[in-house]
């Protein structure tokens, strides 16, 4: 056989090289500045490399370990540096499979050229694929086990052009090591085991082979030592109950982890999970990315058959696990089968391209047969960067600094020594990165914090604010938790300063919120607002507004107080905007005006303030914006006042020195 | 030579099974949804139960309420149940201060439950996504 090494020409080093690249710049371009909701674990995973700690189940140590070195770097903050740390590993994955499919395509299948322009489109294909893009540019684990995944196969490829013992354990080691940036990764070695006996029958009957099968697969998967050796650093209830300090803690906290989610559908259900599979793959790739990629698995089948069931055996298990997953983030687990799916298209499209080359040949011979091959090759690899321009807009989260604005002015808002309820879990990493990381506002305790235990004099002693509303934190069961009745029942949550959030799955919205027993300055017998505004939506007037803080820089917040009556109590829902921008989406008196009513008096007889801090975006230019209302249900929008904004200080900045 | 024949004949067959469930896949979602993305949900919650939840209160001695969430038992274990709920699929942590029990008030155990229970959970929501809840009661509700 020929060495498929070999094949590996110094032109195609050059152009996965040149891939990678491309691919890095548009990741770059669209990568998150910081912090994000972009993904339930994103905020977590940007700050426990730092640390040095445990992340959830099943623990990640191989990202931890390779996202300590990135924090290393020294630009931009840690979760900034984190997400970099996604894109290299996305555009080395890129690069990875261009060489897969370059050693896969046998020579006398296609002319160079064909052979070269396939593997480029898929590598672009799944380089622009919306869910791979989308994990390329925050702080996960899918971008770095994607670039694992591929090595993992380009060395498994290597040891078949040589059966050497050393390039198998060099395998194993790295396959093993890709197990600490996804544990599904396990679910490929019957596949592998499939393929190796297929290659070499005779490698069993090795004890050489053996020894380094199984010490390289050892080696990489000792990183999981490290579950115990930081259990520790866990205290989180959750966690705790599954910490792996004993072999069925391991198990619990590794493979038997979220057991509620896995196989979580009857069988009757199942059609309709496939169909959902479908409709993923169609996201990513079309219904014409489909078509290539089941034309190219049989045109694996026929030419290369031994790497059709290494490659469909690694699909087939992945797709099966998958499909009958349960979660709300479910597009990314299948990442895995999208790279696999990107091979099967390089496959088709050379098919393809042979039916139309042969064409062109019978058309024109010579020159203009050859330089129209060319041509079919350049238009093929062009057509993979549809993508980028198709899903760019989409992908880009360089605007995404919702988090770090936030939670930047809440640190400024906080007062001395108070106290800050927030999320658990992973959850709260929203706010658990900014003292964990850089120390911010130690003077603020953080009772969900994992590494603290707070005691009610601790909450006590300062004033008591909240970022999530009370439902979800007052759990007793947690360490970090609040003391048992720490917080009256009765308590008022105002809320004081309102951040900015568009729709994402994991938050809902951003407020810090002020907790005490006092009822909120809710209802006043009259107001004279400095802007005059009289505006009437029905059965609610908008009386006036006061502003404050202009200029303002941006990425700072505004005072705004909103003086409203209304005839009847009923919910209104209003949101801000500044020009176009919606800012954030609220209903009028924030939750608490029925409990007024029940409570302290009327609401309906005097004027309803609503007095609280707006958090003005750092993408939002420099220049004067018109401040905008607009009531749920009305098409009329108001305008209430310009806001002049203005950048003295840079976003990256400001947020690193309000950081600490 | 044969071998290889073998190998493509049966990766041949594997392949045309993957289309076959693929297309019957297909089949059964538009026979259930028609050609829409109504059944394209990540988390199906299945057949969830229609429940006027304003009509269910807590049992008597209970502090009186609403239910937080209402729906058919999917399965457990020891840390909790899975609810297809109106609202989506939610799990149920359960800890060592949560009572299961019938609408009736008898005690009940969480192995009691079985797939399809309708039950009424009464407790705090863990997850701002409001798709996890801790339980403080668990009540299995009369079957319809």
């Amino acid at each position: 056989m020929t060495e498929i090494l070999n094949r590996l020409k110094r032109t195609d080093l050059f152009l996965s090289l040149a891939l990678a690249i491309v691919a890095f710049l548009a990741y770059i371009a669209a990568l998150t500045p910081s912090l994000s909701y972009q993904s339930p674990d994103g905020n977590e995973l940007a700050t426990i490399p730092y640390v040095l700690g445990l992340t959830h189940p099943p623990g990640y140590p191989l990202y931890t370990w390779l996202g300590k070195i990135f924090t290393w770097l020294p630009f931009g903050d840690v979760a900034y540096r984190m997400n970099l740390m996604s894109a290299i590993c996305a555009a080395c994955a890129v690069a990875g499979l261009y060489l897969i499919v370059c050693m896969l395509l046998q020579p006398h299948v296609a002319s160079s050229a064909l052979r070269r322009a396939s593997a480029a489109f898929a590598a672009l294909m799944l380089a622009f694929s919306p869910t791979f893009w989308s994990q390329a540019v925050i702080a996960e684990v899918y971008a770095a086990n994607a670039a694992m995944i591929v090595i993992s196969l380009l060395l498994l490829l290597r040891w078949e052009t040589r059966h050497r013992d050393r390039d198998f354990f060099l395998f194993a080691l790295v396959y093993g090591l890709s197990l600490g940036t996804h544990i599904s990764n396990l679910g490929f070695a019957p596949a592998i085991a499939l393929y190796v006996l297929l290659t070499d029958r005779s490698v069993v009957k090795r004890p050489s082979w053996w020894v380094a099968a199984v010490a390289g697969f050892s080696l990489g998967a000792a990183q999981y030592l490290w579950l115990p050796l930081r259990a520790a650093a866990l205290s989180e209830q959750g966690l705790l109950r599954n910490a792996p300090l004993s072999l069925k803690g391991f198990y619990d906290y590794t493979l038997g982890a979220f057991p509620q989610l896995k196989f979580a559908f009857e069988l009757s259900e199942l059609p309709d999970r496939v169909v959902v599979y479908i409709y993923l793959l169609w996201n990513q790739f079309s219904f014409f990315g489909i078509l290539l990629g089941v034309a190219g698995l049989f045109a694996l089948l026929c030419r290369r058959t031994r790497h059709y069931y290494l490659l469909m055996g690694m699909y087939l298990v992945h797709t099966w696990f998958f499909i009958q997953y349960r979660a709300f983030d479910l597009e990314v687990f299948f990442i895995p089968a999208h790279i696999l799916w990107a091979i099967f298209i390089a496959f088709g499209m050379v098919e393809v391209m042979r039916i139309i080359e042969s064409w062109l040949r019978r058309l024109s011979a010579g020159q203009t047969a050859k330089a129209a091959g060319w041509t079919l090759a350049f238009v093929v690899a062009a057509t993979g960067f549809y993508p980028l321009t198709k899903n760019f807009s989409s992908s880009d989260r360089s605007d995404d600094v919702n988090t770090n604005d936030f939670y930047a002015n809440v640190w400024e808002y906080l007062p001395e020594n108070s106290t800050l309820l927030s999320q658990g879990g992973v959850m709260g990493y929203d706010a658990f990165y900014w003292q964990l990381v850089y120390g911010t506002r130690p003077d603020v305790v953080l009772p969900a914090l994992p590494t603290h235990t707070p005691s009610l004099a601790d909450i006590q002693t300062g004033k008591l604010f909240s970022t999530t509303p009370l439902n979800g934190i007052n759990r007793n069961r947690t360490p970090g938790a609040l003391p048992k009745d720490a917080l009256p029942a009765d308590v008022w949550q105002t809320p004081v300063l309102v951040g900015n959030l568009g729709v994402t799955r994991t938050r809902n919205r951003l407020v810090l919120y002020q907790l005490g027993r006092e009822a909120p300055y809710l209802v006043v017998d009259d107001a004279q607002p400095e802007i005059e505004i009289k505006a009437k939506f029905g059965n609610l007037t908008l009386l006036g507004a006061d502003i404050s803080g202009d200029p303002l820089e941006s990425g700072a917040c505004l005072h705004l107080i909103l003086y409203w009556t209304i005839q009847r109590l009923e919910p209104v829902t209003l949101t801000t905007y500044l020009d176009q921008q919606p800012l954030e989406t609220h209903e009028l008196g924030f939750g608490n005006l029925p409990r007024y009513a029940t409570e302290i008096g009327s609401v309906t007889d005097g004027v309803i303030v609503e007095d609280y801090w707006l958090v003005v975006p750092s993408t939002v230019r420099p220049g004067p914006h018109m401040l905008n209302i607009q009531i749920q249900g009305s098409e009329k929008s108001l305008e209430i006042d310009s806001v002049e904004v203005i950048n003295e200080e840079e976003t990256m900045e400001r947020w690193l020195r309000i950081a600490n | 030579m044969v071998t290889n024949r073998k190998l493509i004949f049966a990766g041949g067959v594997v392949l045309i099974l993957v289309l076959i469930i693929g297309a019957f896949s297909l089949g059964v979602y538009i026979g259930r949804y028609g050609v829409s993305a109504q059944g394209l949900h990540y988390q199906a919650a299945g057949d969830a139960p229609q429940i006027d939840r304003s009509r269910l209160t807590r049992p008597a001695g209970f502090p009186e309420g609403e239910a937080d969430v209402v729906g058919l038992v999917r399965g457990g274990n020891r840390d909790g149940i899975q609810l297809a709920t109106q609202q989506g699929p939610k799990w149920i942590e359960v800890d060592a201060n949560t009572s299961v029990m019938e609408i009736s008030g008898s005690e009940l155990g969480l192995k009691d439950l079985r797939p399809r229970d309708l039950v009424a959970i009464f407790g705090e929501f863990s997850v701002d996504d409001g798709s996890t809840l801790l339980a403080t009661y668990i009540v299995r509700l009369p079957q319809r």
